[in-house]
This record gives C-alpha cells, structure tokens and sequence, in this order.
C-alpha cells in the first residue's frame, strides 16, 4: 500500500528548496531527530553529506543535488545504532545508495528501525569535480557519470520509506510517495498535504526504467566484449596503485577485518624478493590484479552499481564498465537483485539442497 | 612459470600444474586412497589440505590462477555430506559466482572445478583429475600468471 503525498512549492521556490523546506519542517516539527542529506560546501567546493539536528542548519543542504558525495551509507551504519539509538534520522540518499542500505540491513550493519529512507526519482548525477562547474549547465549537456548513464533502477526502490518524485508531479509541487507505514507517519508528522496518487506516476516511472534498462545492456554487451578477450583485464588495471580507493568508498564492502589486508595478500619483505625472484620480473605494486578479482568475487552479488568505486579512482580504473558485464549475471545466478528487498537474503548468506550451477 | 617449471615429474614436457583444495573429510581422504590404490594421475597435480570446501575463499583460487597454476580443483563432500552440514552448499555458490566473474573476464572458467569426491571415491579423484589435465592441456598454460602488468 503507498500513500501519496503533495508538498507544494511556494511562489517562485525551486524544488531543490522545496525539498530543503520539507526536510527543515519535519525538524521543527519533531517527526525525525535528525538528517542526514548532501549540502553544499563553502565557498562552491561541492557537496558532502551533513547530518543535522537542527533546521536552521539545513540551509545549505541540497536534497536534489546532481551529485552523489561519497559515504552516505557508510554515514548511516555509523549515525544507527542497535535499536535505533536516541533519534529517528531521515536520510535522503540516491536510489543506488539506498538499495545498499538494504543490502547493509540485511548483512546487520544497519538497524532500519530508526530510520526514514528518503530517496529522490534519480535523473543522475556528476562526479564531485564537475559539480561546481555544472551549475547552470542545460540538462541535457551535464557530463553524467557512467553509473547514471546506464542505471537499471533510478527511483526508490520497494522498502525506501519515502519516494520523493518528479516523475508524474506537477510543476507546482513535490509528490511524496509514502511506500511504508512509517514513511506515512513521518509525511503526516512533517505536515504534507494526503492526495491521490497521479494517474501519470506509474506510467513516468516505468518509462524511466525502460530507458535505464536499454542503456545497460548496450553496456553490458558492449563491456562482455571488451573484456571477454584475453589480456584485457590485465590492461585495464594496467594503472591501478593499489590505493584501495574503490573498496574503502564501497558501500556494501563492510568487513571490520579485511582479507585483503592480510600478510597472504600483501607479500612481506622476503616474499616479495622471492616472487621475483621466481617470476624474474614483479610489477609493484604486485597483486593488483588478486585485489580487484577477489573485491568482486566478493562483493558483486550485493553490488549496487552505484560508481562510487570507479568516481574514486585517482588513476582511472574502469572498474564499473568491468562490472557492467558481470554484475547482473551473478545476481541472476541466484535470482537476485541487490537491494530489491530486504526479504530476499543476500545470496552468501543462503542456499538450496537442489541447486545446480553448472 | 608455468612454461619453464619442469616440476616433480622432471620431465622437460609441458604439464598442466593444477592445485588443488581438498576438504580433509572427503576429498582429501579420497586422493589419498587413489595413492594407496596405486592409481595414476598427474604428477603436476598440487594438493592443499583444507578442513572444509567452505573455507575455500575465492582469494586462494585466483591467487593460484595469479602465481602459475593451470587450473584449481576445489574438493568438497557430497551435498547432504558435508562434515559441518553446510559448508559445501556455500562453496557451491561462491564456485559459481568465481565462475561467472572468470568468463566475463576473459579468463576461461574451465580452469576452475569444484567437484564432490567422498573418502571412498580414490577412483573418482584421480579420474577427476586426469580429465581435468586432459582439458588443461587443450586449453594450454595459463596466460594470466605470465601476463600479470609486465
């Protein structure tokens, strides 16, 4: 049962501070203790996630950004405690970030009983450097990441408490799709206004995914061809330093106590030696290519495809277009979706007696 | 390495080098019954005794693959046999899940197998192995542990 929501935009107000004003209100208000949303640094830096407590302080927070700052999942494990902890925070994520935190709830990184997920109808986002430069560009020109351009899921998804939508909205107002009881009770609690919901929305909505699906499996076509041939994946992590990036800024790569850190993948003095010794040449930093092998190997299954991985790279990895082609058939392995739904359990935590892979 | 390595047999002829995971329950007791049934099969072949084909993480298959082996047999009990009731089903789906990342990836997934082989089973094991060496051959040696960024 989804319940819709309209949150009028006042005259000449603009929907990004429309969606300030909701998020300042539902403060005042009491309906959550805090926020978590991105906000726009000083100065035009960018954006970062900020979490507050108090409206006043949302002034610059821009819940519409066309950007994706880096750890607001993460943020949310570390803001949630067991239980809840003291206060009920609204988080206003991407769909992708918020199909991660699904995915985090179910490994039990993050209790959702005190959270309200909030996600906007995503139409992309550019990478952290283009954010300032990109203001008042057209639409159609902003330089979108890779993970936008080809994104299969860019609304919220089922157990997002919230949907904040453009799609099938009218200009003059935010539409709010309640898609769970307690993302109701926080609309009501923040005072938007119960309507119907739009005879366009569904409609909106699924040419949207339509649109995101035919992009991806150009993709996924396009990056099995690539890097099906043999020496490819050595090439494209020709330039990797090893800096591990990709996986501190993974939103679903949570172990407190990494493997990878471990001596058996991080050969110490004398081990180096030997192994060129043996092999008579060693590319150093060595074992790049066991580091992104395993990293998929481990996390593709719960892989969100939101980017963040490859938007860390400081030596330009491909590292989504590689997982473009792999992504969507592992998952299909076990007929999953990361993120779909917490009932579905994370393919590594379950089996079948029956199953057959082979 | 791969080329270069005469290995245990000594012979100056390229054999496939395949390591193997072998769970101590089943699939190591079973190799060892192929020894003490005097079967033959590779000498190339490298066991790794592990307690379980559920520890197997995916790391030491492609660490194997990365430092010079042709292929890697992983060994587990029986579905329904495992010695920690479990441990098998979950090797089961991390196997595919490795197998599916090898072929998107241009890495041919037939260098990896994981097959149940119980403790009675020598015959099955040296038999898995010598059809796994048969593949490994027409496959020929491994192109990653040679091409690995220089």
């Amino acid at each position: 049962m989804v319940y819709a929501f309209r949150w009028a935009l006042a005259t000449g107000e603009d929907r990004q501070s429309a969606a300030r004003r909701l998020l300042q209100e539902a403060l005042r208000r009491g309906a959550v203790g805090a926020v978590l949303v991105p906000a726009e640094l000083p100065g035009g830096a960018g954006v970062a996630y900020a979490l507050a407590t108090r409206p006043e302080r949302l002034a610059s927070a821009v819940p519409l950004a066309r950007a994706m700052p880096q750890f607001g999942p993460q943020d949310l494990v570390r803001a949630t405690e067991p239980g809840g902890g003291p206060m009920r925070i609204a988080a206003v994520l991407r769909p992708c970030e918020a199909r991660a935190v699904v995915e985090l709830v179910k490994l039990k990184q993050v209790d959702p009983s005190g959270l309200v997920l909030i996600s906007p109808d995503c139409p992309g986002t550019v990478e952290l450097e283009d954010y300032a430069a990109s203001r008042g560009v057209p639409e159609k020109d902003l330089p979108l990441r890779l993970a936008c351009r080809i994104c299969r899921r860019p609304v919220a998804g089922k157990d997002v408490d919230v949907a904040l939508g453009t799609a099938g909205a009218r200009d003059d107002e935010l539409l709010l799709i309640a898609q769970t009881e307690r993302g109701r009770a926080f609309l009501e609690a923040a005072g938007a206004q119960a309507i119907e919901l739009p005879h366009g929305r569904a409609h909106a909505v699924a040419r949207l995914v339509a649109r995101g699906e035919e992009a991806h499996d150009a993709q996924e076509r396009a990056s099995r061809e690539r890097f099906g041939r043999p020496g490819a994946l050595e090439s494209a992590l020709a330039t990797c330093i090893k800096c591990m990036n990709c996986m501190n800024v993974c939103p679903v790569c949570y172990c407190k106590e990494c493997l990878l850190y471990t001596d058996a993948f991080n050969p110490t003095a004398g081990a180096l030696a030997d192994k060129a010794r043996r092999r008579g040449v060693v590319r150093v930093p060595t074992e790049t290519a066991q580091f992104h092998l395993t990293r998929m190997a481990h996390v593709m299954t719960a892989c969100v495809m939101c980017g963040q991985c490859e938007s860390a790279c400081p030596t330009g990895v491909p590292l989504l277009e590689m997982y473009a082609g792999v992504n969507r058939r592992v998952q299909d392995l076990f007929d999953y979706e990361a993120g779909r739904s917490v009932e579905e359990a994370p393919p590594f935590t379950d089996f079948r007696e029956d199953e057959d892979f082979s | 390495m791969t080329t270069e390595a005469t290995g245990p047999s000594g012979s100056k002829e390229w054999r496939p080098r395949i390591v193997g995971f072998l769970c101590t329950w089943c699939s190591y007791t079973g190799a060892d019954l192929a020894g003490v049934s005097r079967l033959q099969y590779t000498p190339e072949f490298i066991p790794i005794r592990v307690m379980c084909s559920g520890a197997v993480d995916p790391a030491y298959v492609i660490k194997a693959l990365l430092e010079g082996a042709d292929g890697v047999l992983v060994g587990g009990c029986h579905p329904g046999d495992c010695h920690y009731l479990t441990g098998n089903y979950k090797a089961r789906r991390r196997f595919a899940v490795l197998k599916e990342l090898l072929g998107g990836l241009g890495i041919d997934p037939r260098r990896v197998r994981l097959e149940w082989i119980s403790a009675s089973e020598g015959g099955r094991f040296a038999a898995t192995v010598n059809e796994m060496e048969r593949e490994l051959r027409e496959l020929g040696p491994n192109p990653l542990s040679k091409q690995e960024l220089l």
